[in-house]
């Protein structure tokens, strides 16, 4: 039964929690421009319900202080973050290889390309030497076109390279970033479990959900919620990052000249399967998509070098010997971009002559000359061939720029939405709902049209190929 | 301006505007790209090959937007049954 202690009781109680959701108020106005701060709301409660007099109260009016960000919303804004700084960083990298090869996107002409107009030079030469064979300063012109083709073919190589080693140092220096981070969190996680449930550890945990953000530009996350507010935090893979209150370090090691990934508890090489963050396009760029670029690259080199030593050989230099290699290669394609290099400084030693024609013919010089038009590599001839690798690059290179323009606005969608819905009303949700569809139709159709427009506007053009 | 330029600039302002759910300007966008099929759009090479990489851009964003949307939808879903259950 209720008396008079109870009615004072339950006066005080409503004025503490009146206090109490003034204070979460006066926190948010407070707090607004605080980076990773999460609005609260007052969440009232009402407890058990006595009679006095016939007339029905509630014994308590609580109020609790409840983080409204949407943890679902969150944790697709960290994901998108993942997605979009690998996306990022892959077309960071690939820009810097079109670079090389001297590529815009609106420039793809091999021949304007440094190693494809040393290709033409070289053979230009070759053909300018039939009809001279016995001028030296033809002769001269060829090995100079020679050292030229070489040195294009060395420089990009080079530098493809360095562009490798650049992404092996990044890689090194976000596991660094990742490690710092992760002992950050493992700490707050330490913290607001000892404070959970009886305290409210909102402003760690702001901190804790700050970090987890940043930490996904890096890599890509897994996140688990344990109990009393801790999180785990693995990679993609399944490495654990955090666990509790401890963090487990990734490390690095080189293997075979490159820089691995161990993480884990039992530090595994997780290298190949790392993705997400700025890490996971750093490696994607190293290990997926240069090594194609390189090896097509030494594909040519090698393949126009051979070609070019065994006709050499077959015909006679211009002191009536027999012709000996012009290039220097290694025994296989691999690096031979990188180790192509031109045997002699003698013009004599192209063999213009075919055998039987003593060393002033120019039988060779043509055959020497025709390999241009010869398929030689990949059932292409070399400049067929070297400009698929170029639109290959520019492709790869475009593919990423529009992928990451993509990602880029689904993060700004994502964090606008998150932004906008953390702790509001259902209503307040329903309207935004209603906008956000509006949208999506308005959109949709926009697409829609531009779609039929860009159909019979690019068959209307003048020039239709769009490739 | 020509009418290839023109529709590249939409396709970027609509890309900026889903971004960012503006549903007014994106209404009067979709407005603007009716008028504008209504004339004949010639695009170059170059030309064509920007505006397809600004409408890839925008298909990829619109993918993305219907699945977020869905999520909303199915959070929304669950907040109000769960003020019904109490």
């Amino acid at each position: 039964m209720g008396t008079l202690t109870s009615l004072v009781d339950m006066s005080r109680s409503a004025m503490q929690a009146d206090q109490m959701a003034l204070d979460i108020t006066s926190s948010n106005v407070s707090n607004q421009n605080t980076v990773g701060y999460t609005r609260e709301v007052a969440t009232w409660q009402s407890s058990d319900l006595v009679t006095i007099n016939g007339n029905t109260y509630s014994t308590e009016g609580g109020v609790t202080a409840v983080s409204q960000r949407d943890r679902v919303l969150e944790q697709r804004v960290q994901t998108q973050t993942q997605t979009q700084a690998q996306s990022g960083a892959l077309e960071a990298a690939l820009e810097q290889v079109q670079n090389i090869f001297g590529l815009t996107s609106t420039s793809t002409s091999a021949v304007t390309t440094d190693i494809g107009s040393a290709m033409s030079s070289f053979f230009s030469s070759l053909s300018t030497l039939e009809g001279d064979p016995s001028d030296a300063s033809i002769r001269q012109s060829v090995i100079a076109a020679a050292q030229t083709l070489v040195g294009a073919f060395n420089s990009a190589s080079n530098q493809l390279a360095q562009v490798s080693s650049n992404l092996d140092q990044q890689a090194g220096s976000i596991v660094d970033q990742v490690n710092t981070l992760t002992a950050t969190i493992a700490s707050l996680n330490q913290q607001i479990t000892s404070m959970s449930p009886n305290q409210d550890a909102g402003a760690l945990e702001d901190q804790r959900q700050v970090a987890i953000a940043q930490l996904s530009q890096y890599v890509g996350l897994n996140q688990i919620s344990t109990e009393n507010n801790g999180i785990t935090l693995t990679t993609s893979n399944g490495a654990v990052l955090v666990a509790g209150d401890q963090s487990y370090g990734m490390t690095t090691a080189q293997v075979s000249g490159v820089t691995h990934i161990f993480g884990g508890t039992n530090a595994e090489d997780v290298t190949s399967s790392l993705s997400g963050g700025s890490l996971g396009g750093v490696l994607q760029a190293r290990d997926q998509e240069l090594p194609v670029f390189v090896s097509t690259l030494d594909s040519l080199a090698y393949a126009v070098g051979t070609q070019v030593n065994q006709q050499n050989e077959q015909g006679i230099d211009g002191n009536g010997n027999s012709g000996q290699a012009i290039f220097t290669l290694p025994g296989s394609s691999g690096g031979a971009a990188g180790l192509i290099a031109v045997a002699t400084t003698d013009p004599q030693a192209i063999a213009a002559a075919a055998m039987g024609e003593g060393s002033t013919g120019n039988g060779n010089a043509t055959l020497l000359a025709g390999i241009s038009t010869t398929s030689i590599v990949g059932g292409e001839t070399a400049s067929s061939y070297y400009a698929s690798l170029l639109a290959q690059i520019g492709n790869a290179t475009a593919g990423a720029t529009t992928d990451n323009a993509a990602q880029q606005a689904t993060l700004t969608q994502l964090t606008t939405q998150r932004d906008s819905l953390s702790g509001v009303s259902l209503d307040d949700e329903a309207a935004n709902l209603t906008q956000y569809q509006r949208s999506y139709q308005a959109a949709a159709k926009v697409f829609s049209v531009a779609d039929q427009i860009m159909a019979s506007a690019l068959n209307l053009g003048v020039e239709t190929t769009v490739s | 301006m020509t009418t290839d330029h023109v529709l590249m600039d939409l396709l970027d302002e609509t890309i900026a505007a889903l971004a960012l759910m503006d549903a007014e300007k994106l209404e009067a966008l979709g407005e603007r790209i009716e008028l504008l099929s209504q004339v004949n759009v010639v695009c170059g090479r170059d030309d064509g090959k920007n505006a397809l990489a600004k409408k890839r851009v925008l298909e990829i964003l619109l993918e993305n937007s219907e699945s977020n949307l869905r999520l909303l939808e199915r959070l929304y879903e669950r907040g109000t049954t769960v003020q019904w259950e109490h």
